[in-house]
């Protein structure tokens, strides 16, 4: 929440689920966060990956594979 | 941009060919005849009997996709891998040696992600599975405790709690052997273990199952190959006895006897010797004292005689 002067005044800011904007409660246990390694030109990881998070309720839905499939190629266009 | 990607899509090709021609050796394209909504669109063709073929260039990818996922993880020992299904046993210890990871092989003891007290607890950050089937139960654990999931999936397996699916065919021994060897391969390339356009020293075979009956063949091999040892030839004695008797069968000393008795003839003369000197002495008295001695000479011929 942010306040008239636009600052965050909330502590705890919850994540948002990549695939469908849903908030990841702090209650949701079936919700996961992936790390996507980044590879350089020698095929190496370089250290650096992309965070997708993904709420439970995708998951329980069976979408998370497809819904990962979808981000991650959009990201890989953007990184290419 | 361009040309690095251009380079980049040329070793890709050479080496996903080559993949996609093992994966092919190991039928990893065959499905089942049931398909899952959320897997059609790694299909690639249904055949006359029903059976889907998994197409097998989404296959790489999915690989590739999970490599990343298990290379951006900075402990390794984080990483649980598990089969209950036993044709993968064996190629999970195996990835498990190579990659670093934690390996559990054979049953999933309900609670060790989410209970605890067990001794066998651990809260991985993520979670290799064979199949969503059979490994269920893991799965179920993983939707409680905020766990990734990477599986192996057939046309007809349950995506539910499955974040990264791979498309295969998770009932053949030579395919999930194949799967993970892959798997591996790529994640060591990614870490820099194996440098870029080498080859992996490993043999694909050591991640297949292999049947307690086929071992116990090899051993009764190796057992068979003392036996032969045991023949010792026992002639030697013969030869040392057969040497013996041959020494009883000499006898010369019998020929020198025959040379003793040469000697005795020698006397005879000296008796005739003796005659002529008792002539002379008595003449009337002569004619008795030869016929005597014709006796004795007589007597001691025969003797001689037998005694020859």
């Amino acid at each position: 929440m942010q306040n008239e002067e636009g600052k965050t005044v909330d502590l705890y800011v919850p994540r948002k689920c990549s695939a469908t904007n849903r908030i990841i409660t702090a209650k949701d246990h079936a919700s996961v966060q992936i790390n996507i390694g980044h590879l350089d030109a020698n095929g190496l990881y370089d250290g650096h990956f992309t965070t997708f998070a993904l709420s439970g309720f995708v998951r329980a839905q069976g979408d998370a594979d497809s819904s990962l499939d979808r981000l991650w190629q959009k990201k890989a266009d953007i990184k290419q | 941009m361009a040309a690095s990607a251009g380079g980049g899509a040329v070793r890709a090709l050479s080496q996903k060919e080559q993949d996609i021609q093992m994966m092919l050796a190991a039928d990893v394209h065959l499905g089942t005849k049931n398909c899952d909504f959320q897997m059609e669109r790694y299909v690639f063709k249904r055949r006359t009997d029903g059976i889907y073929i998994i197409n097998l260039g989404k296959t790489w990818d999915k690989l590739q996709l999970a490599a990343r996922v298990i290379v951006a993880i900075e402990n390794p020992q984080d990483i649980i891998v598990q089969s209950a299904r036993p044709y993968g046993q064996r190629a999970v210890l195996k990835f498990a040696q190579y990659t670093g990871a934690h390996a559990i092989a054979g049953r999933h003891t309900p609670g060790t992600f989410t209970n605890q007290l067990q001794t066998s607890f651990s809260e991985p950050r993520l979670l290799i599975l064979t199949d969503p089937r059979t490994d269920h139960q893991p799965i179920k654990e993983s939707a409680l405790g905020n766990i990734p999931t990477i599986a192996f999936c057939d046309t007809d397996s349950p995506m539910r709690y499955v974040d990264i699916g791979i498309p295969a065919n998770n009932k053949g021994r030579n395919s999930i052997g194949c799967l993970f060897w892959l798997l591996a391969r790529m994640v060591l390339q990614m870490r820099g273990t194996i440098l870029p356009g080498h080859k992996w020293e490993v043999m694909v075979d050591l991640f297949f199952y292999r049947d307690p009956e086929e071992a116990k063949e090899q051993e009764e091999e190796a057992a068979a190959a003392p036996e032969f040892a045991a023949v010792t030839d026992y002639q030697g004695a013969d030869q040392w006895g057969g040497d013996q008797w041959t020494s009883d069968v000499a006898a010369p000393p019998v020929a020198p006897t025959g040379a003793d008795w040469g000697a005795a003839p020698a006397p005879v003369p000296t008796g005739d010797g003796w005659d002529q000197t008792v002539a002379p002495v008595p003449v009337d008295g002569t004619v008795p004292p030869v016929v005597a001695p014709t006796g004795w000479e007589s007597a001691a011929q025969p003797t001689a005689q037998g005694w020859e």
